[in-house]
This record gives structure tokens, sequence and C-alpha cells, in this order.
């Protein structure tokens, strides 16, 4: 009797703490089912047992947050989060977010009144790092890790206590566990090395096999006019813009940057990439590579036989895209462009050719038979996820609410919403695709009836680049001539790409750093001059041996050993 | 330097000669109050921040919790295979545009100071003006478009024997093209104090010279030019102490691993540090470096002066 | 009018000559960002070298779309309240601190101009700043750019060598008089320093005018107090294809872009070029104004 009066009153306890770990009222309060999947998922997370597959993360039957699992309102009184939005650039005319359709309703809809805080343009990792010298961090952050990021790393934010720990919390959390469920690489991506967990992650919908929204691009026009095909191999590339020079004149057959010549596109066949790369796991540094001065060799020749654009030394771009009136006054043949630039949109900016058009080229080989090339430019988007990183503030007064409040931009109601317009708006600012996502309808975009430029339309009605991002149908719906370039590209596996989410320790970031600032100069710096021959090839050993004083080995060991860490995760 | 008694010997006590000049002084020392408040809040305390170059700065540890890590970060500057390059780019972009930029100027203004026609004075003066207030980027991209293999500027170098290409990404035009462009955006500007002294000149100076027969040209050596030394001197060695400070703005615009060679200085350097790394230990302590360049070289043009000229800034 | 000797006239014709040159070298790429502020933009985008007319059809397009942004207005506006303060404030700083610098047998003469020096060349940084200005409360409200930098220590020690110059007979007889240092300086040295004053005016004026980073820092969520020169480099910026991340229909259809950068330099530049005609009548000779006999 005692034995059950004891073990009755232990499960009393149990599902009591249980109930009060779920936190508001709110979750009692419920619908039958969402308190059935919240316990469910509480459960397996207190258990951390069977339920889950090992590595700590609860299951879910929920695909892609298709059932909104959280519970509306999130909060009963009203109240105010902070959240830091560093998107001024996509403000239009806009001058608080909130007058933006989306934020009011979901606002309305989770009873949760957001204060933006949204640093000036330009100078967001400013602000960013301004947050933690003045010790009072916004409720939510929309951070971009490459780019705004505690100094000392990941785990050290939530160690020093700055940023909460998803993982203790995905019980608030259904629908962004749904998620993670949903995509099967993403519970190795979603961690630090630690386990824990920096904040929400942001993904990509419905990109099947993920996409890249870059890549080479070359005048159909011209090559009609030469009567050439779409160059495969290095050789036809050479063949094609020799033709180019001969044949038509042009002043850039290939047209390259300062930043470094491509992002990996052009390089690959040679089984290189521009920096870190990674073959089987093993971290490899591009220029210390044989393989590389043969790249190098081959950009001298061409340099030296005008192939290449003579100014490219003084070409500021980011690597990408190229100069307006160059490209507009058909002095270019080809280069390395962005998916949205091909073909019409560069009419539209006034091209004086009537016959401009720009097609995708596949990455070069050296022979046809050579097996492609395993790189691909994907730092926005690996393995589905998207560059972003919400976190919340440890310290929040409203850490529930908050993790709520960013978990429902998981749950398909919401991000449909979010990914271009609300409910009330359709067939005016949006119209359903067969998949029953949403695309934003061209007119009321571009020919507002009010009279709003179309960055204010985007910032009025929808959200930008929500941390569920549904493009491909948008994509889909463009002319078919843009859309076929991004499968050229994207045809690639990048098997030697080191994901976005491999992180180093704080010691090992102050270590690399202090070697990696110098090293990159460097290597800029004599690339330039390999190519155009200020500097001969035949110095490439004693290139190599200076970047060996100047510590890249060892910069190779950080990078192999915070591969290995997230490889283990 | 001498020490901040005013007097080496000794009169009387100390405290007396203070209640002497207090009493003397104490309306100086009352307008002086609200300057030494505001430079104590908004220089003095931050310079407390110095710490941070000997520290291993943290953010949640602060600038009093951080670990002390002595003259690390100096030692990371000095040893940076780039360290004697950035040096010696700072210094000669630093000395060349002082060369240039500081006398001219004051020749625009004395040829400007000889124009009768109020109307075209006032014309030109305004118009001399404008390019300070266009931003950076324009006069930068302009350059770019000058610069460039078929642009104005590398085609008159072309015809006159150059054969690099580009002058913009030419290491060796760089310079150049800096100081030429800084100096057609501030020459008017810079010349605004100029014009100021030089209307500030005593008139019956230049009646007594004209009695005395001088024409223009010597009523210029020994009336303006006496007349507007005190300021040409400080605003010279005001000058000097910012030797150091070639800043990273332009730089970053115009440079390009091409360029590194003579362009990338001190400044553009620990900017690309920051950047990748938010290091403020570093770039305080290179920011210390810096200053205490600039103060040397500060007090010995001031020293130089005094002695040589009895103006002085102190 | 004195008569000018022949070699005088030669030098005037020259002179005239190299001024009017130079006036034509600094007013060129001026006119080249006006003419590209309402040039056709598709052929702004395609057209290197110096716009000496506007390319193809005039518009004002680029210029409505700026003004159409009520943000602009706003930030006009606060940039006047920011200049007329900040000025107000620098200038009195300003003249107090000279005045003592100027002044001789000050037992903390010398520790004081030091005091002033020092502050020209060491600073603490961004960082400590950054926290000071925190501590004060004044984060996210207009006194972040109104007090901080508002005093400059360059334009102490120049109005300060114009004090300097003042002739001592003139203070002298002032304190036989029996003027306080105060009166001395209100009555003796203001007047004839109308010429250092209106240049420091100046200095000051364009500085705050001109001034975008300290709002950047100190307003993080007050937009609506963003000065002028912050809101128009966001304009530029956004009109910029340089965005973080990609945009999948990022077309570029904001068609006057290219105008942006033009149009945002002419509108904040218009108001500097009146100020500076009106400053100009300042600069006279001090000494003969209000001068003082017997």
């Amino acid at each position: 009797m005692k034995k059950r009066i004891v073990s009755l009153l232990l499960t009393a306890v149990m599902v009591t703490a249980l109930f009060a770990g779920c936190g508001s009222t709110s979750v009692e309060e419920s619908t039958p089912t969402s308190t059935a999947e919240t316990t469910e998922s509480t459960e397996s997370s207190e258990a951390v047992a069977a339920e889950d597959d090992g590595t700590g993360i609860p299951t879910s039957t929920v695909y892609k947050g298709e059932t909104d699992q959280q519970t509306y309102p999130i909060s009963d009184e009203k109240i105010t989060l902070t959240y830091w939005y560093p998107n001024a650039n996509s403000m239009g005319t806009l001058a608080d977010y909130n007058d933006s359709e989306f934020f009011q309703w979901l606002e309305e809809k989770t009873n949760i009144h957001i204060e933006f805080i949204v640093p000036a343009a330009g100078e967001e990792s400013q602000s960013f790092n301004n947050l933690f010298i003045s010790g009072e961090l916004p409720d939510i952050m929309y951070t971009q890790p490459k780019y705004h990021m505690y100094r000392d790393g990941m785990d050290a934010a939530i160690n020093d206590g700055y940023i909460a720990d998803i993982r203790e919390h995905l019980d608030w959390a259904p629908n962004y566990v749904s998620w993670l469920n949903s995509i099967e690489t993403a519970k190795q991506d979603v961690v630090t090395d630690s386990g824990k967990m920096y904040g929400f992650w942001s993904f990509w919908d419905n990109m099947k096999d993920g996409f890249a929204d870059q890549g080479l691009s070359i005048r159909k026009d011209f090559l009609d006019k030469v009567g050439k095909e779409v160059p495969t191999t290095y050789d036809e590339w050479e063949d094609v813009l020799t033709a180019f020079r001969d044949e038509l004149g042009i002043e850039a057959p290939f047209y390259t940057s300062n930043k470094g010549i491509d992002h990996g596109e052009f390089m690959a066949g040679f089984g290189i990439a521009p920096r870190f790369y990674q073959v089987d796991g093993k971290v490899k540094f591009g220029p210390m590579e044989d393989a590389y001065k043969d790249y190098l060799t081959l950009l001298n020749d061409w340099y030296n036989k005008g192939l290449l654009d003579r100014d490219f030394a003084t070409r500021k771009s980011t690597g990408v895209a190229a100069d307006n009136d160059m490209m507009l006054n058909d002095k270019v043949g080809s280069l390395v462009d962005w998916g949205t630039r091909m073909t019409d949109a560069y009419i539209s900016r006034g091209a004086t050719n009537p016959d401009f058009w720009t097609v995708a080229a596949p990455q070069p080989k050296k022979s046809a038979s050579d097996p492609d090339p395993a790189w691909r430019e994907v730092s926005n988007n690996y393995r589905d996820i998207q560059a972003v990183c919400l976190c919340v503030n440890a310290n929040s007064k409203h850490l529930e609410e908050a993790i709520r409040w960013v978990d429902a931009f998981y749950a398909k109601d919401v991000y449909l919403n979010a990914n271009y317009g609300i409910d009330s708006e359709q067939d005016v600012v949006w119209y359903a695709a067969e998949d029953g996502h949403r695309i934003g309808l061209y007119d009321f975009r571009y020919n507002n009836p009010d009279g709003l430029d179309s960055a204010t339309v985007a910032a009025k009605y929808w959200a930008k680049n929500p941390p569920i991002r549904c493009e491909a149908s948008q994509i889909e719906q463009m002319p078919a001539e843009r859309a076929v370039s991004y499968v050229v590209w994207s045809q690639y596996e990048p098997k030697n790409y080191i994901p976005v989410t491999v992180t180093m320790t704080s010691d090992e970031n102050t270590e690399y750093s202090q070697y990696f600032t110098d090293i990159e100069a460097y290597v800029q710096e004599n690339e330039v001059k390999f190519i155009n021959g200020e500097r001969s090839l035949d110095e490439y050993d004693a290139y190599r041996d200076t970047l060996k004083s100047m510590g890249i080995e060892r910069c190779i060991e950080l990078q192999q050993a915070s591969l290995d860490r997230y490889n283990n995760r | 330097m001498k020490s901040s008694k005013t007097t080496v010997f000794v009169k009387k006590p100390f405290g007396e000669r203070l209640k002497l000049d207090f009493k003397r002084h104490w309306q100086m020392y009352l307008l002086a109050l609200p300057v030494v408040v505001y430079f104590l809040i908004f220089n003095y305390a931050p310079m407390v921040g110095i710490t941070m170059a000997f520290e291993k700065y943290q953010i949640n540890k602060g600038i009093f919790g951080s670990q002390l890590v002595g003259l690390a970060n100096f030692k990371r500057f000095f040893t940076s295979p780039f360290f004697w390059r950035l040096l010696r780019n700072t210094l000669l972009i630093s000395f060349y545009g002082l060369l240039f930029s500081f006398p001219l100027p004051i020749i625009f203004a004395l040829c400007l100071n000889e124009v009768r026609n109020k109307g075209f004075k006032k014309t030109v003066q305004t118009i001399s003006y404008l390019p300070y207030f266009i931003s950076v980027v324009v006069v930068v991209s302009i350059l770019f478009d000058f610069g460039k293999a078929n642009g104005l500027i590398t085609n008159i170098a072309t015809a006159f024997g150059w054969d690099g290409g580009a002058v913009i990404s030419s290491a060796k035009w760089f310079r150049s093209l800096y100081i030429g462009s800084n100096l057609w955006q501030h020459l008017g500007y810079n010349s605004i104090i100029f014009i100021s002294a030089l209307a500030a000149v005593d008139p019956t100076l230049y009646e007594a010279a004209r009695i005395d027969g001088a024409n223009r040209w010597q009523q210029t050596l020994h009336v303006t030019l006496p007349g507007i030394a005190p300021t040409i001197i400080v605003l010279l060695i005001l000058r000097l102490g910012q030797i150091m400070g070639v800043g990273y703005e332009k730089i970053i615009l115009m440079y390009g691993p091409s360029t590194y060679e003579t362009a990338d200085v001190i400044a553009s350097y620990v900017y690309r540090v920051g950047i990748l790394d938010a290091d403020y230990s570093y770039s305080t302590a290179v920011n210390l470096f810096n200053s205490v360049v600039n103060l040397i070289v500060l007090c010995t043009a001031n020293f130089v002066s005094r002695k040589v000229n009895e103006t002085s800034i102190w | 009018m004195t008569k000018r000797s022949t070699g005088e006239k030669i030098f005037a014709i020259f002179n005239t000559i190299f001024l009017l040159s130079l006036c034509i070298v600094f007013f060129l790429p001026v006119w080249h960002v006006a003419m590209g502020s309402i040039s056709d933009p598709l052929k702004v985008a395609a057209t290197s070298g110096l716009y000496l007319k506007p390319l193809g059809k005039a518009t004002l397009g680029g210029y409505k779309l700026i003004m159409q942004n009520s943000t602009i207005i706003r930030a006009y506006g606060n940039t006047l309240i920011y200049v007329v303060a900040a000025t107000l404030l620098g200038l009195v700083l300003n003249i107090l601190a000279a005045y003592v610098m100027s002044t001789q047998d000050l037992l903390f003469g010398k520790p004081f101009a030091l005091f002033i020096v020092f502050t020209m060349i060491f600073s603490g940084g961004l960082v400590p700043t950054f926290m000071v200005v925190n501590k004060l409360g004044m984060l996210d409200t207009r006194w972040a750019l109104i007090i901080p930098g508002a005093l400059s220590a360059y334009n102490i020690i120049i109005m300060r060598t114009s004090f300097a110059q003042i002739p001592k007979e003139m203070l002298d007889a002032a304190k036989i008089d029996g003027a306080s240092e105060v009166k001395i300086l209100t009555h003796i040295i203001l007047p004839v320093s109308k010429s250092i004053i209106a240049v420091i005016v100046l200095f000051y004026a364009v500085q705050h005018w001109n001034a975008w980073f300290n709002a950047s820092l100190y307003l993080q969520k007050a937009r609506n107090l963003y000065p002028l020169q912050l809101t128009l480099r966001e304009i530029v910026l956004q009109s910029t294809e340089n965005s973080i991340i990609a945009d999948a229909d990022g077309q570029d259809v904001m068609i006057f872009r290219p105008l942006i950068k033009y149009a945002t330099i002419m509108i904040s530049t218009i108001p500097m070029m009146v100020l500076y005609p009106f400053v100009q009548k300042y600069f006279v000779s001090g000494v003969m104004i209000g001068s003082v006999k017997g």
C-alpha cells in the first residue's frame, strides 16, 4: 500500500512537473490535439528516451510545420518584444516594419507587439557588437552568423550567458522541431560543436536539391554569331573566347574581378577551390595545391592572349556580375553572374544591342570524360539551410514568448503568409501555385496601384527572407529562359564544400585570424600578379614557401579540427 | 619640454601663488570650467579604454575584467609581415600629402586676395569649396573612370611615355592619384582659414608700406606673410601632429590587390582585421602606437617652432 | 583706387586666368554630378566619362523618388536641429577655451593647454566612448548627436591663435580701465574676432552637417531621429545591389537607382552652398572694427 501511494505520489509529482515545464497556462487551455502533441515532445525531451534518434532532439510526426503546433495567442496580455532586425536595405520607404501587413497580422495572431531595432544600413556588424557592449540585448536577434557573430563564437555566446540555448527549450518550439525532423541533415547543422543550439536556423522550403543562384554566364548572341556551342571544356572555352576576341573584337571575352577570379565555378575542373575546401573530409587550401598553379598558368596564358579583361585588377565587384556599362555596351563576352540578371534583366536596363541574350554555362572540365566537378557556390543554401540564425536573449524577461514567437514562423500557415502575402490578400498581392505556395503577383509589385516602388511593396506586404523561405515557386514562375540557368548551375553536388555551419572555438578563431588576414591579402595580391605576369609562375614554389612561413599550414590544421568536430556532431 | 610650473625660481611658496592667481583670475577659471568638464567626460573618461590595448579584451568581461596580456597586441602588429610596408606607405602618403597640399591652399588664398573685383572673388571662393561636399564615393568612381585602361588620365600618361596600363591599378600611380584627388577636394575648403586670416590683417600696415613705396609684391612679403605667419605655423604643427592619420575610408575605396604595395596603410589594414574579427584590443593597440608617434612629432615640431619663431601651441 | 604698375597688371591677368582655370577644374565634377542627377538613368549606367549635359531626356524622377520618402523631410529637420544646437554649444565652449588658452600668466595656463592638446592626440576609441554615452543615458536621444563631438581641440587652437594676435595694448588699455576678464572677452576680443568666429562657425556647421557616423552608432532604435546624411547613405546603399543575402527576385526595377547617388549629393550640398557666402561677409579685418582709441 505504501509503495503504491509513493508511486502514485511520484507520478503525480512527475506529471505536475511535466506540465509546469510546459510553461504558460495557454498550453493547458489549448485544444486536445495540440496538447497531446506538446506533451509528447515534452516527454521525449525530458526523457531523452527511445523516442528520439540518439541526437537528443525530439522526434515529430509533423512534416515541415504543416500543422501549426504552436498555440495562439502566444501571450495573454499584450507584451512587447524587442527584435534586432538588420534589414534597413529592404525597407523601401516604409518607416517602420510595424507598418507591414504581415507583421500586423502576426501581432494580432500572437498578441505580441514587436519593437524593431533596425540598424543603419551598412552598419549592421557594428550595431551587433554594440548590443553586447551596452549589455542590453534585445529579446530576439536576426543574425547572419557570417557577419554578425559574438566574437568568441557560438558556444561562448551561450556559455557567457548572452544567448539562450534553444536545445533546453525545444518543448516551446514544436514547429521548429518538426523541421529538424523533416530534413535529414538538419540535426547535424543546427547544433554547435558541443551540441548546443545557438538559435533557430533558417531553412529553404521546397528547394529540392538546393539551387545555385550564381554561375557562369555567356552571351548567347555572340556564340551564335561565331557559330559555336556553349563550351564545356577549357579547350572549348579558349576556342570561344578567342573567337570573341578575334571575330567580334570584344574587350573582355571573360570578365573577372580583383576579388579572386571566380568563386570556384571556373577552377573546379582542376579539382581545386578558391580557398579552403575538403576532399573526403580532408581540408585543403586551393593556392597551395599544384593544380592551382596549373590553373593560374592557364589564366596567365589567356591574359597574355587578351582573352581576359585587361582591367580585371581594377574591378571592385565581389566577383559576381559585371560593370553595367561594360555589359550593356557589348564589351563582355562571359562572366559569373546572378541568376536574376540573366537575359531580360539587362534589356530592361538599357542594353543597346537588341539581340542581347545570356545563357548559363556549365563548369568547365579538362576533358569531356572527366567526372563533374564536385563544387558549387552554396554559401546561402547548403543542405537547405539559409545562412540566417534567429537568436534569443538568454536573459529575456519573456523568454518563452520570444521562443514561441520565433517558432511560429516555422508553421506552414505562418510562413505562407510571410512568403508572399497574408491570407486576405489572395489574388491581390499573390496567387496560389499548384503546390500551394504563394507567388507574388508581378503587376502588383512592379506596377503597384498605389504607386509604391517594388522594394516598398515587398516590405509592406510580406517579410523579407523569413526563417522559412519559399523561393522555388517564385523562381518557377520566372520566364523559362531564366529558370533554366538555375538548372544548369545546380546540377553539381558540392561535395568539396566546407559547410557554413562549421565553427571554430574562440581560441582557434583568435589564432586563425592572426594568420589568415595577412595570408588572404597576400594571396589576393599575388594572384593578380601571377595572372598579369608581373610575377613569374616560376616563382610559385617560393610563393608557397612564403605562405608556409605566414602560417598557412596551421590554418589548415585549425580548419581541419573544426571540420572533424562538425563531422562528429 | 619645460616643466609645467611657470617659473623655475620659486619666489613664493606654491600655495600662496595659487591663492593669488585665483584671486586675480577667478573669472578665467570659471570660464574654463565647462570646457574642462566637457573634455573630462567625453575625452578623458573614455581614455581608460586604452587599457584594452594591453588586454585580451572580451566583451563579457569588460574593460576591467579582461585578461592583461602586456605587449602581445603590439608584438602582433610589429611582427606582421606587412608592418614595414604599412608604416612606410602611411608615412610616405602623409609626407607627400603635406608637401603638396599644405602650401597650395595658402598660395590660392594669396592669389585670391589680389583680386580686386569683389564679385569675382566671392564666386571663385564659393566654387572652390564645393568639391568638399562631393562624397568621396563619387570622387573615387570618377577616378576609376578616368584611370582605367582607356580612361582620360591613362591616355594622357601613355602619351607621355607610360606603358603600364591602367593607372588606377598601378602601384606606382597610387600615391599621385590619391594625393591629387585629395588636393582637388580640399584645396578650397582648406584655404578658408587663410582667407579669413588674410582678411584680418591690419589694413593700416598696408597703408604704411605703400607710403614707404613698397609695391604689391613687397607688401606681400613684408606685411601679408608675416601677418598670417602664426596661422600658417600653427596649422603646420597641427598637421604634423596628424602624420600617422591617413584615414582608411578613401584608401579602401581606391585600393586593390594590385596596389596594396603602396596603398595599404595602417588604418586600412586595421580596418580589415576589424572586419574579420571585431578585435578591439588589436585596433586599440595600433591606434595607441599611432598616437604615440603623432605625439612625438607634434612635440618636436612645437619645440622647434618655439625656438625659431616664438609661435607655438603651448 | 591706387594705381597699379605694369608688373602688377600683368600679374593680375595671369592671376585671373589661373583662378578661372581652377574654377573650371573645381566646377566640372560638380556639374557632372548635377547633370548625372537629372539624366536618363538607363544612359547613366551605360555611359562613362564626364557628363556635360543631361544624358538622354532630362528627368526629375530621381529627386521625386527621394523627396517622396517622408523620412527625408524629417531627416532634414533633424539635421537642422543638430547643426544649430551643436554649433552653438561648440562655439560657446570654443570661445571660452580659446580665451583662457590665449591668456598669459595664468598659473594653470600651460596645463590647460596641454590638457586640450592631449585630447587631440589620444583617444579611448569607439567602445569606451560608446559606453560613456550609454551610461549618460543619451542613446536613442537627440543629445547623443549634439553633445559628444561638439567641441574640437583643433578648432580651439585655431581660434586661440587668432586671439593671441590681438595687440596686447588693447587688452592692457581695457585692464587699466578696470574691465573684468569676462568684459574683456565680450567687449574687446569678440568684436574684433568676427572673422575667426565666422570660420569656426563654418567649420562646426559643416562638420555637423556631414555627420552620420555618430548617428549610426548611437541611434539604435530611434530611426526618426536620423540626420540627413545617414538617411541619404541608406538610400544610396539600398539602391546599389549590395545586399548580403542574394535576392532571388531582386530584379532591378527601381529605375531611378543610378540617379540616386547623384541626387543625394545635390540635395545635401545646396544648403551648404548657401551658407558659405553668408559667412563670407564676416571675413573682415578685425582690428578696424571696434578699435579702441584712448
